[in-house]
């Protein structure tokens, strides 16, 4: 799908997927994947919409303000859910959670390229500050293990309501 | 292999408290080939082990006379699989730098729990791990060590690696350039070659990058051009590996002394020249590293560079391929790089993880640790 579409319905639901989609990469950190997200595929798809959906520019600025703001309450509560689960999950078999105060944002699936094996840190830790390197890591391998076990894209998916027309079976085959 | 215990625990500096006394930090460098083992107690700045052990367990041949084996054992570790390897199957537990015969390497981590002072309570070790090693890889490192250390750290080589080889007491010397401020790290290990830039913090994710070619791969290309050279030569992964660290070389001085295998065929022995294989499986890995290291150099911020190519390290195995500092610095400066200057860590490049690893122990907070239950 595509800004050419005529189907306003079809174009709503496509803006509905990729601000999902960068509320997700937004909140894993992964701004290098945000950015060609919001300068190349939203803007068209928005004026796209707004043109074809009848109505007027203010109605239409209100409706995407709503969506944006859902969105954004979506994702956080989906992370939220999938920390706790994963949690449990870590607690339950003493894994590698047990170390750390958990923070699970895994941004690997999310890259859109292929994720290098291994941990990885993805902030900047002085190489005097063993304990926060440690910590890092912990936190790394948890998100490691949490994506292994609830990936991000199972677990925060964008509530049926917020697209138009499409049944939840669609919705989730086409996240 | 050389051995060293520096110093027996009782000379080191007292323990402070009875819970220091009874925990021995460790850190641990599992190599594929070998692996480095140094520890000291809680609270000390004394290294009171330091020892380098051939990563191999020997499961001694049913056949084999009582009286041949010490002690008629089953099972012989590390150097002493190595010296009855005609009366032993050898197994390497770790394959690529990741365990790959889990009942090996539970073997091979209650022979380096056996090295260990006795007495201590609690034993923690932060082991270093090939910075490409998956979930799995890490489970199962956790799986053959449980039982073994109370409390393990998993980190990634390249980063104890940067660690261990700063020395702090130099710090203030006005002539000590501090080889984590502005370096680029390359480890070629037995299953990858990692390059890393180390720039006063440890490697991000877009400041590393990790191949899965190096040694056991130069040793593969060698043993299958030997083969197709000499079809019916008899020649092994395991004699490759032995003639490779005798003869290998990236810069055709270097190969003055030919690489001659001695294999035995229909009961006689058979000596094959060997020397182009080897080196060109070697100029494969040094075009490897060497693409590795141009791409990361151009990652690095520009103002950064000029210093960086003063201090590119190789470390790990593949750095003891004769030459392969200077054939790399060449290569760099015919790129057009300027004054860039590569420095081989040499033989002791397996102390770097091991030192750093038990620096990070030692600085490691309680909640860090993992339990190992069982």
């Amino acid at each position: 799908m595509n800004a050419t579409s005529a189907d306003p319905k079809l174009l709503w639901n496509e803006i509905v997927r990729w601000t999902f989609e960068v509320c997700i990469l937004r909140r894993e950190g992964n701004e290098d994947a945000v950015t060609p997200l919001l300068r190349d595929r939203l803007p068209p798809l928005i004026q796209a919409w707004s043109r074809r959906c009848g109505h007027s520019a203010d109605r239409c600025q209100q409706e995407l303000r709503a969506l944006f703001a859902r969105v954004q309450e979506s994702v956080e509560h989906g992370f939220i859910h999938r920390r706790l689960i994963v949690q449990e999950v870590c607690n339950r078999l003493a894994g590698p959670g047990g170390a750390v105060a958990l923070a699970v944002h895994s941004a690997d699936a999310a890259a859109r390229k292929p994720k290098p094996a291994g941990i990885h840190l993805r902030r900047r830790i002085p190489l005097d500050d063993v304990p926060e390197m440690l910590d890092a890591l912990a936190e790394a391998e948890l998100a490691d293990f949490g994506e292994s076990i609830l990936p991000v894209r199972t677990a925060v998916i964008p509530p049926a309501s917020l697209f138009a027309g499409e049944s939840t079976r669609q919705i989730a085959l086409s996240a | 292999m050389k051995t060293a215990v520096l110093k027996t625990p009782a000379q080191t500096t007292p323990p402070t408290s009875k819970t220091e006394a009874e925990t021995l930090l460790v850190g641990l460098d599992l190599g594929t080939n070998t692996s480095c083992l140094m520890a000291a107690p809680l609270g000390s700045d004394e290294t009171t082990l330091k020892e380098q052990i051939p990563t191999v367990v020997g499961y001694v041949s049913e056949d084999v006379l009582a009286g041949i084996i010490p002690g008629d054992a089953k099972v012989l570790i590390g150097t002493a699989a190595l010296k009855y390897k005609l009366n032993v199957t050898p197994v390497r537990p770790l394959r690529g730098g990741v365990i790959h015969d889990l009942a090996a390497a539970k073997l091979f981590a209650l022979h380096l729990r056996s090295r260990l002072p006795a007495g201590s309570r609690e034993v923690r070790a932060v082991i270093g791990m090939p910075a490409s090693s998956d979930l799995a890889a890490r489970e199962s490192a956790r799986a053959a060590v449980q039982g073994v250390f109370t409390k393990v750290i998993f980190v990634p080589e390249p980063f104890l690696a940067a660690l261990g080889y700063r020395d702090e007491s130099r710090l203030n010397y006005p002539d000590y350039r501090d080889p984590v401020l502005n370096s680029l790290y390359i480890d070629i290990g037995a299953g990858s070659t990692d390059v890393c830039l180390v720039q006063g913090h440890y490697p991000t994710i877009d400041e590393q990058l990790s191949e899965p070619f190096a040694g056991d791969a130069v040793d593969q290309i060698i043993l299958d051009r030997v083969l197709a050279a000499y079809p019916d030569c008899g020649l092994t992964l395991g004699r490759v590996r032995e003639i490779k660290e005798r003869h290998s070389y990236v810069l055709a001085e270097d190969a003055a002394t030919p690489a001659v295998a001695s294999v035995m065929v229909g009961g006689k022995i058979r000596h094959l020249d060997v020397t182009a294989q080897i080196g060109t499986a070697c100029d494969i890995l040094l075009q490897r590293v060497f693409n590795m290291t141009r791409e990361l150099i151009t990652r690095a911020d520009p103002e950064s560079v000029g210093e960086l190519l003063q201090n590119v390290i190789v470390t790990g195995g593949g750095s003891l391929i004769k030459g392969f500092g200077v054939a790399l610095q060449t290569r760099l400066l015919e790129e057009g790089f300027e004054n860039v200057r590569v420095q081989v860590l040499g033989e002791n490049y397996k102390d770097y993880v091991a030192r750093g690893a038990l620096k990070a122990a030692g600085q490691a907070k309680d909640r860090q640790w993992q339990n190992l239950i069982g």
